[in-house]
């Protein structure tokens, strides 16, 4: 009998290492994936700097293209693309942080919240594509007669509404309750709870939500395709007028660049990636930024 | 003073939720509007008719017949096609007679005595004497055709033969190039009104929808002067609409050609359908695994340390613009994949829909890697601990416990890659090659070009005339589009609220 359990443990022990080896196995595969998907994106990011890095210089970013294009630099167009992001940062911050305190503090838990909520992811999820025929129906043909800047901004606010939406809600829930109780107690109202004691400490999740998405609302081509671009132009308008023209623009740029390959060295189109790419990385560094302060905040109170 | 403030920002705060649910519905309503410009377009027609021979000569073809008559639309307002003005006159005796290079036997020609819904022209049409007809008012190909073909328009067909006809000679007709009857509201019939003095024939009449090609063996008649050329045989072509032109469109759509710039434009949506569909399916097959990995690894295995560096690192690659990466894609994948099966997949350069599949995978993994990482870090502790306290490894709770109790967040994290996927434009248009295709040589399809819904969109929008049925349908491309994400968006949210681990 005795033989016979000491069989049976040796097998329980060797079907052990057998499950333990596996364990590791899938450990280090799943590792390997994780590295993998890592050297993947710095890879391409890596790619995108090596490449373009030669062509980036001052004139590159300040002058304007020359010699249809083939010379110069892609100054009006870093232009056009930060005045679209400060345009929808603007329009989406009041309206996104409106449209986030709505979900967590008015909205409650009625039914039909849950259904304004499926349908704000289902927005925050729609195709770009389709926000920019939207854009096109309504502020270009409609409302500025043109592809506009004014179009554009208001095309990729649109856009990026829903997912500050989102993202302002999760912010604000993320408020410990007891401060907002406790505001309450001392005889605020409600709105004053929101402006002195929730928007404060939220802020800085709300700050990058509303840069990441109107970032990315940025980088999109196809709406600013269908509402704002325009692949070459010579007018420079005056202050007043800049909304009511439309603009180059760098996702506009690329996209032209990569379908006329004649025109275009690649070191250009490189070139014009890696600026489109830095202003990327430099909303997101401030957005990375913003959050660990936010956490500090937290951590601190 | 500041209480005062709380009613006014009340009202401020119910209207911006409001706001929302007004964007959504503004998006269907004026996609759908502009769509409607679809169902309401002028849809062009076009028959060609030629007299020859018994005996054809070798390569005879009725679409290069020089003395075949055109009776078409005016499709001058089409998308893409120039203005054409040009009336041939009807081809004279003499000319048949001395072209020895195209052996013509006869010639056809037509008489428009009215322009579609001209009323008082039928009425003239009706009353007309066939012997008085003016040869110098017969065209061979008149653009100035009715755009519409209402019912009762006619067309006068003279048909005449010349010094080589020999005992009988054949009436052909068929349809202009790309010209589909099957798909128009509009149909024909070829009626026999007159024939030659000294020739008895029965009664002809022919449904040119059921027919759209074919020939009529009719007893030979020269015209001797061209003043006889309205004395010969004349057919008349009679519109009889068959179905409405919203019906017609209708058709068109599920049709499975997409061919906006053809003289006579096809809209059918079916193969951008499939190919946006098969991009989709074969990206989340390949970023599904892999994001689901990343996952499990980000939230079960890795190091605190390794995660604060992972996580932002994948929400790099999401951040990074779609030309962008398209590009990138251009230059590395499509070359890489071209040297793997430039011989298995017959691919011809780097831009295919495997290329834009592949592509598009990488692009779904944060994406899906993100929610799925939500899912999993949201999975109880006890569970964990469970597992544990029976002894099982790692991968065994991971794959008997983890990943069941997430299932419905798992499930959700790819149906938002999917729609993800299914609107993504730029790497598409840029990627799989912009050629409309029916997926049909099986696996080879994967290498071959290809074209989206998404993309046709982008492409098409930048060169069309607003209000135009290419127009309206590139609109209802977007409706579709936008119903389809919008689906899937519900089903992945819904399924959120389906995983019993989350609030």
């Amino acid at each position: 009998m005795d033989a016979i359990k000491a069989l049976n443990a040796e097998a329980a022990i060797s079907r052990d290492a057998g499950r333990q080896r596996w364990s590791t196995i899938g450990r280090v595969f799943l590792a390997l994936l994780g590295v993998g998907v890592a050297l993947l994106v710095l890879s391409t990011v890596l790619l995108i700097l090596v490449k373009g890095i030669g062509s980036v210089n001052l004139e590159f970013l300040t002058q304007q293209p020359r010699e249809n294009m083939s010379k110069g630099g892609i100054a009006p167009m870093i232009l056009g693309s930060f005045y679209l992001l400060v345009g929808t940062l603007a329009l989406t911050l009041p309206i996104g942080i409106l449209g986030g305190v709505y979900l967590a503090e008015y909205a409650g838990t009625k039914r039909w919240v849950g259904t304004l909520k499926a349908t704000i992811m289902s927005l925050a999820g729609t195709p770009s594509i389709i926000y920019g025929l939207f854009g096109f129906a309504v502020f270009v043909l409609m409302v500025t007669k043109k592809a506009t800047l004014m179009a554009g901004i208001l095309t990729l606010a649109t856009m990026a509404v829903p997912i500050v939406v989102l993202s302002t809600e999760a912010a604000i829930r993320a408020v410990p309750q007891s401060q907002i109780e406790g505001s309450y107690a001392l005889g605020l109202t409600r709105w004053q709870t929101i402006w002195r004691v929730i928007l404060p400490q939220a802020m800085p999740g709300i700050l990058t939500g509303v840069i990441l998405a109107s970032g990315r609302a940025m980088g999109e081509a196809p709406p600013i395709l269908l509402t704002a671009g325009i692949f070459y132009t010579t007018i420079q308008p005056s202050f007043g007028q800049i909304l009511n023209e439309p603009v180059m623009n760098l996702p506009y740029h690329v996209t032209e660049a990569i379908k006329q390959t004649t025109a275009f060295t690649e070191a250009q189109v490189w070139g014009t990636c890696l600026v489109l790419l830095g202003f990327m990385l430099v909303l997101n560094l401030t957005a990375i930024i913003l959050r660990s302060r936010s956490r500090r905040i937290r951590v601190g109170g | 003073m500041k209480r005062r403030l709380d009613p006014i920002m009340t009202i401020i705060v119910h209207s911006s939720g409001v706001l929302l649910i007004f964007v959504a519905i503004a998006l269907l309503f004026f996609l759908g509007r502009e769509s409607r410009y679809a169902f309401d377009q002028v849809f062009p027609y076009g028959y060609r008719f030629a007299v020859t021979g018994e005996k054809l000569p070798e390569n005879y073809d009725l679409e290069n017949d020089v003395y075949a008559t055109v009776i078409s639309a005016n499709i001058e307002a089409q998308d893409g096609i120039d203005e054409k003005e040009e009336t041939l006159p009807l081809s004279t005796v003499d000319a048949i007679n001395a072209d020895e290079e195209n052996l013509p036997i006869g010639g056809t020609g037509t008489y428009i005595p009215f322009v579609a819904g001209d009323a008082e022209g039928a009425k003239r049409a009706d009353g007309m004497n066939l012997n008085a007809l003016d040869p110098m008012f017969c065209f061979r190909d008149d653009w100035r055709a009715a755009k519409r073909a209402e019912k009762g328009d006619r067309f006068l067909l003279l048909v005449f033969g010349g010094k080589r006809a020999s005992s009988t000679m054949k009436l052909r007709w068929g349809p202009d190039a790309s010209f589909l009857p099957s798909n128009s509201p509009y149909n024909f019939h070829l009626k026999l009104v007159q024939t030659p003095p000294g020739i008895r024939m029965s009664d002809v009449d022919i449904d040119l929808k059921q027919q759209p090609a074919g020939t009529l063996t009719l007893p030979a008649w020269q015209a001797k002067l061209d003043a006889d050329r309205t004395k010969g045989y004349i057919f008349e072509v009679v519109a009889a609409p068959t179905t409405s032109t919203a019906m017609a469109a209708t058709k068109n759509i599920f049709g499975t050609d997409w061919a906006p710039t053809l003289n006579y434009a096809r809209y059918g949506i079916i193969p951008l359908l499939i190919s946006t569909g098969l991009i989709t399916l074969l990206a989340i097959l390949l970023a599904t695994p892999v994001s689901i990995g990343l996952a499990l690894y980000m939230s079960e295995i890795a190091p605190a340390r390794v995660r604060e560096w992972l996580k932002p690192t994948v929400e790099l690659l999401a951040s990074i613009p779609t030309v962008v990466l398209a590009y990138v894609g251009l230059l590395t994948v499509g070359p890489f994949l071209l040297k793997l099966f430039a011989g298995p997949l017959g691919m011809e350069n780097g831009r295919s829909m495997l290329t834009a599949s592949v592509m598009m995978g990488i692009l779904l993994i944060p994406t899906i890697a993100t929610v799925a990482e939500d899912t999993l870090t949201n999975l109880p502790q006890h569970l964990r601990d469970g597992a544990d306290a029976i002894g099982l490894t790692k991968m065994e709770a991971i794959g008997k416990v983890l990943l069941p109790a997430a299932k419905s967040g798992l499930i959700a994290a790819v149906l938002l890659g999917m729609a993800r996927a299914f609107g993504e434009t730029m790497l598409v248009w840029l990627l799989a090659g912009g050629t409309v295709r029916m997926p049909a040589d099986g696996l080879r399809t994967l290498g071959q070009a290809t074209k989206g819904i998404p993309d046709t969109i982008g492409i098409e929008m930048g060169n069309v005339t607003t209000q135009s049925a290419h127009y309206g349908h590139l609109f209802l491309l977007g409706l579709i589009l936008f119903n389809i994400t919008l689906l899937i968006n519900l089903a992945g949210y819904r399924m959120v609220r389906k995983n019993a681990w989350t609030q």
